[in-house]
């Protein structure tokens, strides 16, 4: 794990906030999200309120709403954030699956990118093998194969257009909290 | 629970996994406690058991009654509903037993229980759950989850199964009683349409003779009206008589349909269209007047009209309300003063209000029974033998209040009442 750097984005504080459309987001953040705080990723949007309310749309929209259980896209967003190596996402979700109630060691095995951990459901076992492969060797590596055996354990076609969405999404998550250096909330 | 018939699935139990599971299981909780109906309920189950266990095919059946030769059907999404006796199938055998079956190779007879008769519908391969739901301690019917493979579910899945029965049990429990109410409430409503359709047709048979009585009526005055003498003249006003009498006739019909529904409380439909409420009073005068002689009907007016948006054939039937209470409560005769005028408010533009009295000078309402007059079935103590069903003043108090008025009843016992009627005159405007 690297230390923690300083950040590279402002940090807007929720508190004092004036901008209508900021104000607005952080309320549903703060409400929806199910952890009571406005997460650091969020904070350093909030000088571009346009884009802060597209990424919070689009993660509610993928993650908070669907088909798929939210346990489940958590899954796919550690095993997205530990093939990336980007400690935010990773630190954030395995905090949220663990306060949730799952070990350590299955999040330990799912960080380290064994191959889906023994006992899954076969669906969330393929769906979790389809997010490592597109995470470790690209999306071009995911081949109709998998395709194949995500139906052959039932995942519809719109459970796996929301598997793509959530692989991308902690694809996009990655590269911003990354490149913005956001620190890891004190959680 | 306990499993019955067969033994666990290899697949060791992973106690790590089983942590995922669980949070797994308080969603598809979630989502079940938010389904109103079995086949959402079903619907709901088939999205989520698959993130939990190996699962191909999920099925609720219910048991459909409590007698002795109990049936039992699958209910919701689109499954064959064809009832079979509990005698017949392994659910059936869970039902009778009231215990869970866990079958991990249906093909293997010596792994199910023995000489049970499989049900056509029935899965014939693969691995299959049967679990008895129970909600307040009856037995409801069983959740079936099945996978084609065979010894598809481990010793944590049975653990898992049977935390998700108690979530559906109580979800179909709940679905049950929603699907109940609502059907209970489905007949209520046809039955106040078919009571609607009855009265209505009644209605009109019973208008059509009518209309051909007054026609006649009318016809018979004018041709008499070339005869002179006493015997013509005569003859002339019973025929009025007979016009007026089948008028209120027809009035007392139309206001059958409008009764039912005022008894249930139920709003009418006003017909508004602009009218002078002074040409009507002195017609329902007129017509009274013609009907008996031991009260003199008064209409008593500075006004020349009184004009505004009314439903004149409900409050028609409301002015006809006030003035048969007015004689029917003044036994020993005497007058009835009909008293109308206009309130105008500040500014000359600005719709005025229109003030009815009837007045009448005979029993009165004793002041113990006066706030409840207006209250449905509601007759004072001192009525006696007078005829009424104690529904047309909460009739026309709603008529009254559906124009935007208002109705109020000032009484002395043994001196007389005065009902007094408050319209508002919209210019058509701002309504």
């Amino acid at each position: 794990m690297s230390p923690t750097p300083e950040s590279r984005l402002p940090l807007v504080d929720p508190a004092t906030v004036t901008d209508p459309t900021v104000r607005a987001v952080y309320d549903e953040i703060e409400r929806e999200l199910g952890f009571g705080i406005v997460p650091n990723v969020f904070r350093a949007m909030g000088e571009q309120p346009a884009v802060l309310r597209a990424a919070w749309d689009l993660f509610r929209a993928t993650v908070l709403q669907g088909l798929l259980p939210r346990t489940v896209k958590e899954m796919i967003g550690i095993v997205v954030s530990a093939a990336n190596d980007s400690q935010y996402a990773l630190t954030v979700h395995l905090h949220s699956l663990g306060v949730q109630g799952i070990s350590d060691d299955v999040l330990a095995q799912l960080a380290a990118g064994a191959d889906g951990a023994p006992g899954l459901a076969p669906s969330v076992a393929a769906i979790i093998a389809v997010a490592h492969t597109a995470a470790r060797r690209g999306p071009l590596a995911v081949s109709d194969a998998d395709i194949a055996h995500l139906e052959a354990e039932g995942v519809s076609r719109s459970e796996w257009a929301e598997v793509i969405a959530t692989i991308d999404l902690f694809r996009y998550i990655n590269g911003f909290t990354d490149l913005a250096r956001v620190p890891i909330d004190a959680i | 629970m306990s499993m019955q018939a067969g033994s666990a699935a290899d697949r060791p139990p992973d106690t790590s996994a089983h942590t995922i599971s669980r949070t797994i299981v308080a969603e598809i909780a979630t989502a079940l406690a938010a389904t109103t109906s079995l086949t959402e309920l079903v619907t709901a189950l088939r999205q989520h058991l698959k993130w939990l266990l190996p699962v191909t095919h999920v099925a609720l059946y219910l048991l459909e009654d409590d007698g002795p030769n109990r049936r039992y059907r699958a209910v919701g999404a689109g499954d064959d509903e064809t009832s079979h006796p509990i005698d017949d199938g392994l659910i059936g055998w869970a039902l009778r037993h009231d215990t869970a079956l866990d079958l991990p190779d249906l093909q293997d007879e010596t792994r199910r229980p023995s000489g049970v008769t499989l049900v056509n519908t029935e899965q014939r391969e693969g691995s299959l759950l049967i679990l008895p739901l129970r909600a307040h301690g009856a037995l409801l019917g069983a959740l079936t989850i099945g996978s084609t493979r065979t010894d598809a579910y481990s010793a944590v899945d049975h653990s898992l199964v049977n935390l998700v029965a108690l979530q559906v049990a109580a979800a179909a429990h709940t679905a049950l009683l929603i699907e109940r109410e609502r059907r209970a409430r489905a007949l209520a409503e046809e039955a106040v349409r078919m009571r609607d359709q009855f009265l209505s047709t009644i209605s009109h048979d019973l208008k059509n003779p009518l209309t051909t009585i007054k026609g006649r009526a009318q016809l018979l005055r004018h041709t008499l009206e070339g005869i002179e003498g006493p015997v013509g003249e005569r003859a002339a006003a019973e025929l009025t008589r007979i016009d007026h009498t089948a008028s209120r006739m027809t009035r007392l019909i139309n206001e059958l349909l409008d009764v039912a529904r005022l008894r249930a409380g139920q709003p009418l439909a006003l017909d508004l269209h602009p009218g002078d409420l002074i040409e009507l009073t002195r017609r329902i005068a007129a017509e009274y007047t013609d009907m008996g002689k031991r009260h003199r009907i008064l209409v008593e007016t500075a006004a020349a009209t009184i004009t505004g948006e009314f439903d004149l054939f409900r409050l028609e039937r409301v002015l006809d309300n006030l003035i048969s209470n007015a004689i029917k409560y003044s036994p020993t005769g005497g007058d009835i003063t009909l008293r109308l005028r206009e309130e105008r408010a500040e500014g000359d533009d600005a719709p005025g209000t229109a003030i009815l009295e009837v007045e009448d000078y005979g029993l009165g309402v004793p002041a113990a029974d006066l706030p409840h007059i207006f209250e449905r079935f509601h007759r004072a103590g001192n009525v006696g033998g007078a005829a009424g069903t104690g529904l047309g003043l909460a009739g026309a108090r709603q008529i009254v209040e559906q124009h935007g008025g208002t109705i109020t009843v000032d009484s002395r016992e043994g001196s007389g009442t005065t009902v007094t009627v408050r319209l508002p005159l919209y210019t058509g405007e701002g309504r």
